[in-house]
């Protein structure tokens, strides 16, 4: 295991924060969240970077990876698709 | 999945705020710049011969309106500066945060104006034989409004709980004396720990012999052990949660911390429990910061004007303060980091992955108490030369009483949001089995927590002063 990665250096290709499918802006998941603005906040430390994945489905990490990993035309392509 | 089917569309937006960036785009940081802000300013003027009363006005007590009246006519002018500075400073931060200065503004008038109101309602001498204690009438009247009348979404952008709580908690580490959080932070740990531990572990059994996926076994058991929502959301996206987890863990940590803002005041009543002993039992088992400064406040208002009730409202505060944000806040991120791991090597694999990273410790870790301790640093060191009767006489009224009545708005301001952005209608339905794993827990929390309070550790809480 990598102890203590620097964040400031950009997300590998592969990571969600640098992916078409990730959503993590603080307003969006709050409004996503009902509830969440009422006993945290979407711009709350603990919650890291951490985001929504709309092509799994899933609330995770921005350092995970996926083989789903878009760079944005694929998903684009999907979304008006 | 289908991303057709996965997820609403929305923006895809995309924020990196790890890192140097934190300091700018985390509450956590603003509420720091924010509370220190104040309190170094506050440090400046005493030590100028000057103080921060004239900005940090509240209403005075009152027994008629001709009173009252003639309060807000005579300190127009300070309720009006005060007014300017908090909006100015909580309008440049929600700025940079994101939120459109736009929504915030006309929000914030609003939810200064209803304070100023309860605030004004909590001063008057008969309020206490109502029960109008400003805390719960914050809550309920917020409820109202906003469950009852109903206010445009938008303004939700002035109504930041979180953000006036942690500010607010800053300001507190200027009232609380390090000493005190050394003296007894090793005790709120232990506490705090073992419920904790079979907190978690009671809701993660029970959710799992309900059926339930361990992902959302997890979150529900770190919302109800550690810090109610932020738990959820931190544990969740460590675990890789299903979008659908973080909604049902907040939607069941919510309806058990209102209804623990009422019950735990409310038997520590009848109990007739010392502050500081009610404060930590608080700190014990309420499951959001916010929520249990709400009832921590609460029950200690009640001290010198309910008979039979001893201590300060002071101890019921410095009491909750440790045992939640020393004892339970600032491990969130070693709980995320663990949960991690074993998602990854013991449960089973998801389409996404990644080894867990042990930074997230530091990223998660709730950085406003960095500024809560710098701030008892700081008083503590002004008033370390100081005798007794000096600091009574000099230091408290023009030092620490201002700072207390800054902490006190931010508050209100946080117990008023609360009720104001929790619409009950539009929370995502529980579930019958997370509800129950989660109750199952809240069962154990508070009759654990009241032994360990109130009998095992009792004498070293009513202490607290000492």
């Amino acid at each position: 295991m990598t102890l203590f990665r620097s964040p400031a250096k950009a997300a590998p290709v592969g990571r969600c924060l640098g992916c078409a499918h990730f959503t993590n802006d603080p307003q969006v998941l709050e409004s996503l969240f009902p509830g969440l603005s009422s006993f945290s906040s979407g711009a709350a430390s603990v919650r890291a970077d951490d985001g929504l994945c709309r092509h799994h489905g899933r609330y995770l990490s921005a350092w995970c990876t996926c083989p789903a990993f878009s760079d944005g035309h694929e998903a684009d392509a999907a979304e008006k698709g | 999945m289908n991303e057709a089917v996965a997820v609403p569309p929305s923006p895809r937006v995309v924020v990196s705020s790890v890192g140097w960036r934190e300091l700018w785009l985390k509450e956590d940081w603003w509420a720091i710049w924010l509370g220190l802000g104040l309190v170094i300013a506050a440090t400046a003027a005493y030590l100028g011969g000057s103080s921060l009363a004239w900005i940090a006005v509240t209403p005075a007590k009152w027994s008629t309106f001709d009173q009252l009246a003639r309060h807000f006519g005579d300190n127009i002018g300070r309720y009006g500066a005060q007014f300017v500075l908090w909006l100015v400073l909580f309008t440049g931060a929600t700025s940079v945060l994101g939120w459109k200065a736009k929504s915030f503004v006309p929000a914030f008038i609003l939810l200064y104006v209803l304070s100023l109101a309860i605030f004004a309602l909590g001063a008057w001498d008969q309020a206490q034989k109502y029960n109008l204690e400003p805390p719960l009438v914050a809550l309920l009247v917020g409820l109202a409004i906003s469950n009852l009348v109903g206010l445009p979404r938008w303004l939700d952008a002035g109504f930041r709980v979180e953000f006036y709580i942690k500010t607010g908690i800053v300001l507190l580490g200027a009232t609380l004396p390090f000493t005190l959080i050394v003296w007894a932070g090793p005790l709120a740990i232990l506490q705090a720990s073992i419920v904790s531990i079979v907190t978690f572990l009671v809701i993660y059994t029970v959710a799992r012999k309900l059926g339930l996926d361990p992902r959302l076994s997890a979150t529900l058991g770190a919302g109800g052990a550690v810090c109610g929502v932020s738990a959820a959301i931190a544990v969740g996206g460590a675990v890789g949660a299903k979008k659908e987890d973080p909604p049902i863990v907040i939607t069941t940590v919510i309806i058990w911390a209102i209804v623990m803002i009422f019950v735990l005041p409310l038997v520590s009543r009848a109990l007739h429990l010392h502050t500081a002993v009610a404060g930590a039992w608080i700190g014990t088992s309420e499951f959001a910061d916010a929520a249990g400064f709400a009832a921590a406040q609460a029950y200690g208002g009640l001290a010198g004007k309910v008979d039979g009730i001893e201590g300060t409202p002071d101890q019921a505060v410095w009491a909750f303060t440790l045992m939640k944000v020393v004892g339970r806040d600032v491990w969130i991120g070693i709980w995320a980091f663990v949960l991690a791991i074993v998602a990854t090597t013991r449960w089973e694999r998801t389409e996404t992955g990644g080894k867990p990273n042990a930074a997230e410790i530091w990223w998660r870790f709730p950085k406003f108490v960095i500024g809560f301790l710098v701030a008892s640093v700081i008083i503590t060191v002004i008033a370390s030369g100081v005798s007794f009767a000096d600091y009574d006489k000099v230091v408290k009224p023009a030092l620490v009483v201002p700072i207390t009545g800054l902490r006190t708005w931010a508050f209100v301001f946080c117990f008023l949001s609360i009720g104001l952005t929790t619409r009950f209608r539009e929370l995502a339905p529980a579930g019958g089995k997370p509800f129950l794993a989660f109750t199952a827990g809240v069962v154990v929390n508070v009759v654990l927590g009241f032994v360990l309070t109130t009998v095992v550790f009792a004498s070293y809480w009513e202490g607290l002063t000492r």
